[in-house]
């Protein structure tokens, strides 16, 4: 990501609690979203859990997927 | 001598409804939240008016200062996106003085004596605010990138050169993941704001029971004081930071739709 | 599962996350009670709404304007600048080329002049010369019609002289002639 911290250098506490707020959120919002999906999905299907549990996997590889992205 | 009242760290956060709507229904009624919605938004339009009420070739100390937020928003949206970015930028401005401003006017200090409906409040910390600003982003993008690229804009989803079978995860994937980052952004701004605002109000809650302590123990309040400013200083950073991320990351959103058929 | 069915469902749990999320803004969140959802988005989409209008119709054009116009002055500036700078350049040439004329043709007259005046002083000292030519010129032929003049009444004295002399010794005077020629003898033989 441009204007934030530079992966090279280490920089005091500040930069590491940016970077440790985006690593989380990217992942939590994968997740979130992932786990939604399959709620929605099980909802109308009536077949709880399995998307729901789906979802959540998927969730979390997308939330590293955007930890990819933007480290 | 003055009381001071010490609230809880998470007072602050709640929302205290002002007057409802004729509605009757308290559904939409006008609250803390929206008062402050409210304040900042008509100090953004006064300084934008006064602004530029008279736009001279020799700028005063107000049009410089929206002509520095205009080329620093300007240079930042042709940088990410390029010449096409040119129809998101009002959005991208709007949406980088609106954070900017909600978040900063929350750092105010509430005056004393008065009601808790009338306390500094920060709409940004609310992750519903932050939320529906990444889900607007998220409209623009997929109804733009479709207009713009047809299906071309699917490509997004589709990554090259993987071999056919593992696609329909990896397509799966690539859609949660596009839906998610507008939500990291969400959560990102709203985590930020909240944090920053609970470490400020532990602080100063510190700094007020001691001095309410009265004595010598009032001594010990110094310190932390200090500690209120400088946090109080890094916070004002952390907010202009926030507003600034929450704008590039848009334009990096905004930047997929327009060139997703490039891919 | 008929779609009604699944409405109910979804706005009981709804109710239900509701009351749970009520019941825990006692104690927790304020930010995950729903209750003020509808309102905040509401207030947000008025001020977002407006603020959006106004800063694309009116306040960024103004600042645009401003900014080109701003923009646009300086670069007719600059070229103005660069016109009078031209101007001047021209001005300065023709000013350095007349300066330059001026320096020729007064070198020029200074040179005409001086030729003139060393003419004119040739001829004035070729003219001095042939009358000062002129002049010892005659000066020589007198003197030299002095010499002669000179060497005559010499001889003369000396031939007088000699029959003088002889006249005195041998009491006998020699003829005019004898010792005119005698003299002339001595003065023809080499001495010693």
């Amino acid at each position: 990501m441009r204007g934030e911290d530079d992966p090279e250098a280490p920089k005091p506490s500040g930069a590491a609690w940016g970077r440790a707020m985006r690593a989380s959120s990217d992942l939590l919002a994968g997740i979130f979203v992932g786990s939604l999906l399959g709620l929605g999905l099980d909802r109308l299907l009536g077949s709880e859990p399995w998307f729901l549990l789906a979802g959540i996997g998927l969730g979390f590889a997308a939330g590293l997927r955007n930890l990819s992205r933007s480290l | 001598m003055y009381r001071f009242r010490a609230e809880g760290p998470m007072e602050q956060f709640e929302i205290i409804p002002i007057f409802s709507l004729p509605t009757g229904s308290n559904l939409l009624a006008f609250t803390n939240s929206a008062l402050w919605m409210v304040i900042g938004t008509g100090a953004i339009i006064v300084f934008f008016f006064a602004a530029t009420r008279r736009a001279a070739l020799i700028p005063g100390r107000l049009q410089s200062m929206a002509e520095v937020f205009y080329e620093f928003v300007s240079d930042l949206v042709r940088d990410t996106i390029g010449p096409e970015g040119r129809k998101f930028f009002p959005y991208v401005f709007t949406l980088f003085i609106w954070i900017l401003v909600s978040n900063m006017f929350g750092l105010l200090p509430s005056l004393p004596g008065m009601p808790h409906a009338l306390h500094t409040f920060t709409p940004t910390s609310h992750l519903i605010v932050t939320f529906a600003l990444a889900m607007l982003t998220i409209t623009i993008v997929i109804v733009y990138g479709l207009y713009k690229n047809g299906l071309g804009f699917f490509k997004l989803f589709a990554p090259s050169g993987l071999p056919l079978w593992l696609m329909p995860l990896l397509i799966l994937i690539e859609v949660i993941s596009f839906l998610s980052r507008p939500l990291s952004l969400a959560i990102r701004l709203f985590a930020n704001m909240f944090a920053g605002h609970v470490i400020l109000k532990l602080f100063a809650t510190f700094v007020v029971s001691l001095l309410s302590a009265g004595g010598a123990v009032m001594l010990f309040g110094i310190a932390p004081f200090f500690g209120v400013i400088a946090v109080t200083a890094l916070e004002f950073l952390v907010t202009a930071l926030q507003a600034y991320v929450f704008a590039v990351l848009t334009c990096i959103y905004l930047n997929d739709a327009v060139h997703a058929a490039d891919h | 599962m008929s779609v009604f069915a699944l409405v109910t469902n979804a706005a009981a749990a709804a109710e239900e996350a509701q009351a749970h999320a009520a019941e825990a803004s006692s104690a927790g969140l304020p930010q995950l009670d729903p209750t003020w959802w509808p309102s905040q988005l509401f207030w947000l989409a008025i001020t977002f709404g407006i603020l959006y209008w106004l800063m694309s119709t009116r306040f960024l054009p103004a600042i645009a304007g401003a900014i080109e116009e701003r923009r646009d002055r300086i670069a007719d500036d600059l070229d103005q600048a660069g016109d009078f700078k031209r101007q001047a350049e021209d001005a300065e040439s023709a000013y350095n080329q007349s300066l330059a004329d001026a320096k020729a043709k007064a070198q020029a007259i200074a040179a005409d002049t001086r030729a003139e005046m060393d003419d004119e002083i040739a001829a004035l000292q070729a003219e001095t010369d042939a009358q000062l030519a002129k002049q010892v010129a005659a000066a020589e032929t007198r003197i030299g019609e002095m010499k002669a003049a000179a060497a005559t009444k010499v001889g003369e004295a000396a031939a007088e002289t000699a029959r003088a002399v002889v006249e005195t010794l041998i009491d006998e005077a020699p003829t005019e002639e004898a010792a005119s020629r005698a003299v002339a003898d001595a003065a023809a033989r080499p001495e010693g």
